[in-house]
C-alpha cells in the first residue's frame, strides 16, 4: 500500500516490473473482471451491446493514442485506416476467403504498409502539415472503399458472413461481448505494456522535443515509423472486427466524424494515458445514449426533434469544456479524486513518494 | 481586405502567430490579433456558406466542405493571402476536370490529392514564403 507520507518502495525486480502493485489495485481488478464476466447474467442484450461498442472504441482509440497521445503525431486519418481495414477484409470476403485466419494477418499487412507509407511523410512534416497530410491520407483511402463499393455492382455495401473457424462460429450478442471486451484488455495490456518499454519512452522523448531525443541517440526516424505502424495494425485490425461484428461494410460508415470522435476520445480520456483512453471512449461511445435517456426523460412527446441536434451540440460543448478546463481529461479527474482520498486529511503529495 | 505584410496590422498578425510570447512583448495585443483574426475568418467562411447555400440544398453536412478549404489555403501557401485565389481556381479545375473526364466519385477526393501532391514537392506552398515552414 501506499502508506500516507512515506515512500513506496519495491523490494525487487518482479516487484518494480509488475503492472499491478497493490492488494487494492489486484482486488479492484478482480472485482471488475467478476462484474464483465458475469454482466451478461444480469444485463439485458442492450447493456451488453454498448459496453461491446464501447470496448470496440476502446481498441481504436488505444491505437490513436500511441500515435497522437505518446509519439505526438497528429492524425486526423484514423477513420481511414479503420475502412482500410474493413474493406480489405470485405475485399477478401468477396473473393471467397471467408476465415479470420487468412483475413486477419492480411488485413494487418495492409494497415501495416499503409501506416508505413503515411507514416513516410511524418519525417518531413510536423503539425498541421501533418495533420493535412492525414487528411488526405483518409480521403484518399474513402475513395479507394467508395470506388471498390461502386465496382461491385452498384450496392450500398458489402455483407460479411459471421466470423468462422474449424467449428466455432462467432455469432450472437453474448459471444461478441465477451470477444470484444477480451480483446479490448489485450489492447490495453499492450498499450501499458509498450508506454512503459524503451519504445514507449522514445516515444514520448519525440513528442516532447523531437531534436533532444536525436540528441540522446534516439532513432527517431524509425520510432516515428513504428508509432504510425503499430497505430495502423491495430486500427486496421479493429477495422476488420468492426466489418465482421456488424456484418456489413459500407463507405458511409467511415466519415470524417469518426475520426474527430476517436481524437475526442483521447482528448476527453486523457491524452497520453492508456486509462484515458479507455475511458474516454466508453464516455463518447455512451454520451449519445445517454442524451436520448435524457431528452426522452424530460419532455417524451418533442424527443424525437431535440435528440439528434442535442447530441452534436452535446458533442462539441463538452469537447470545448475539456480542452478549457480540464485538459487532462477523465484520467486527470480520476487522479485528482484518488489523491484526496489517498492523501486526506493533507493537500499535498509529500515531495519524495511518486 | 487591407491585411498584406507590408501594413503594420498584418506584420503585428504574422508576429503574433509566429512567436506570440515575442509579440505580446513588442507591444503587440496578442488577445486582440487572435480575436480579430478569428473574426475574419468567422466572417469569410459565413459569408462563402452563405454563397454556397444559395446554390446547393442547405444541410447541416454542407459543412464537410470546409475541409476543402485546407487543401486551398495550403496550395497557395499558408503565410500567403494573394496566393489563395489562383490556387482555389486550380484546385476546383482540376476538381471538375477530374470529373469531367475521370470518375464522378474523384470529387470529393481530388482537392486532397492537390493537397498530397503539394506536400510532397512544395509544401510551402505555390506562394508561401520557403524559409518559415517548420520541418524535421
Amino acid at each position: 500500500m501506499r502508506a500516507r507520507g512515506g515512500g513506496y518502495f519495491t523490494t525487487s525486480y518482479e516487484a518494480d516490473l509488475a503492472l499491478v502493485d497493490t492488494r487494492l489495485r489486484r482486488a479492484a481488478l478482480a472485482a471488475l473482471a467478476l462484474v464483465l464476466l458475469g454482466l451478461p447474467q444480469l444485463a439485458s442484450g442492450f447493456v451488453l451491446d454498448l459496453v461491446s461498442q464501447a470496448a470496440f472504441a476502446a481498441i481504436g482509440a488505444l491505437a490513436l493514442n500511441v500515435l497522437t497521445g505518446l509519439a505526438g503525431q497528429i492524425s486526423l486519418g484514423h477513420a481511414g485506416f479503420l475502412a482500410a481495414g474493413a474493406f480489405t477484409t470485405a475485399a477478401l470476403v468477396e473473393r471467397g476467403v471467408v476465415s479470420p485466419l487468412v483475413t486477419l494477418p492480411a488485413t494487418a499487412l495492409v494497415g501495416g504498409v499503409l501506416g508505413l507509407a503515411v507514416g513516410i511523410p511524418s519525417l518531413r512534416l510536423k503539425g498541421l502539415y501533418l495533420a493535412l497530410g492525414t487528411l488526405a491520407m483518409h480521403h484518399v483511402v474513402l475513395y479507394a472503399a467508395g470506388e471498390m463499393q461502386a465496382r461491385a455492382g452498384g450496392n450500398t455495401g458489402f455483407t460479411i458472413p459471421a466470423p468462422r473457424v474449424g467449428g466455432l462460429v462467432l455469432k450472437g450478442t453474448v459471444a461478441w461481448y465477451y470477444v470484444l471486451v477480451a480483446l479490448a484488455a489485450l489492447a490495453l495490456v499492450l498499450a501499458v505494456n509498450l508506454q512503459r518499454s524503451r519504445a514507449g519512452r522514445a516515444w514520448m522523448a519525440i513528442r516532447d522535443r523531437d531534436v533532444a531525443a536525436a540528441s540522446v541517440g534516439i532513432d527517431v526516424a524509425r520510432y516515428k515509423l513504428s508509432a504510425f505502424v503499430w497505430s495502423s495494425v491495430v486500427t486496421a485490425l479493429a477495422g476488420a472486427l468492426f466489418a465482421y461484428h456488424r456484418g456489413f461494410v459500407s463507405v458511409e460508415a467511415f466519415g470524417f466524424f469518426v475520426a474527430v470522435e476517436y481524437i475526442a476520445m483521447i482528448i476527453i480520456g486523457g491524452l497520453g494515458s492508456a486509462l484515458g483512453a479507455v475511458l474516454g471512449a466508453a464516455f463518447v461511445t455512451l454520451l449519445p445514449y445517454a442524451i436520448d435517456a435524457l431528452v426522452a426523460g424530460v419532455s417524451p412527446d418533442a424527443a424525437q426533434y431535440y435528440v439528434f441536434p442535442a447530441k452534436f451540440g452535446a458533442f462539441g460543448l463538452l469537447m470545448a469544456l475539456f480542452l478549457l478546463f480540464e485538459p487532462l481529461g477523465l484520467v486527470g479527474i480520476w487522479r485528482r479524486v484518488r489523491n484526496w482520498f489517498a492523501l486526506w486529511p493533507f493537500r499535498h503529495r509529500p515531495l519524495r513518494a511518486s | 481586405m487591407r491585411i498584406s505584410t507590408t501594413n503594420s496590422n498584418g506584420v503585428g498578425i504574422g508576429s503574433a502567430g509566429e512567436r506570440a510570447l515575442l509579440a505580446s512583448q513588442r507591444g503587440i495585443n496578442v488577445h486582440g490579433v487572435f480575436a480579430l483574426s478569428w473574426a475574419l475568418a468567422a466572417f469569410a467562411g459565413g459569408l462563402a456558406g452563405m454563397i454556397y447555400a444559395s446554390n446547393v440544398r442547405l444541410e447541416p453536412s454542407l459543412g464537410i466542405l470546409g475541409l476543402r478549404a485546407f487543401a486551398v489555403a495550403l496550395v497557395g501557401g499558408l503565410d500567403s493571402l494573394g496566393g489563395v485565389i489562383p490556387a482555389a481556381l486550380l484546385v476546383a479545375a482540376v476538381e471538375v476536370a477530374s470529373v469531367r473526364y475521370g470518375n464522378p466519385l474523384l470529387s470529393d477526393v481530388s482537392p486532397f490529392l492537390c493537397l498530397l501532391v503539394m506536400l510532397l514537392i512544395r509544401p510551402w506552398g505555390l506562394f508561401g514564403t520557403k524559409e518559415e515552414l517548420e520541418r524535421v
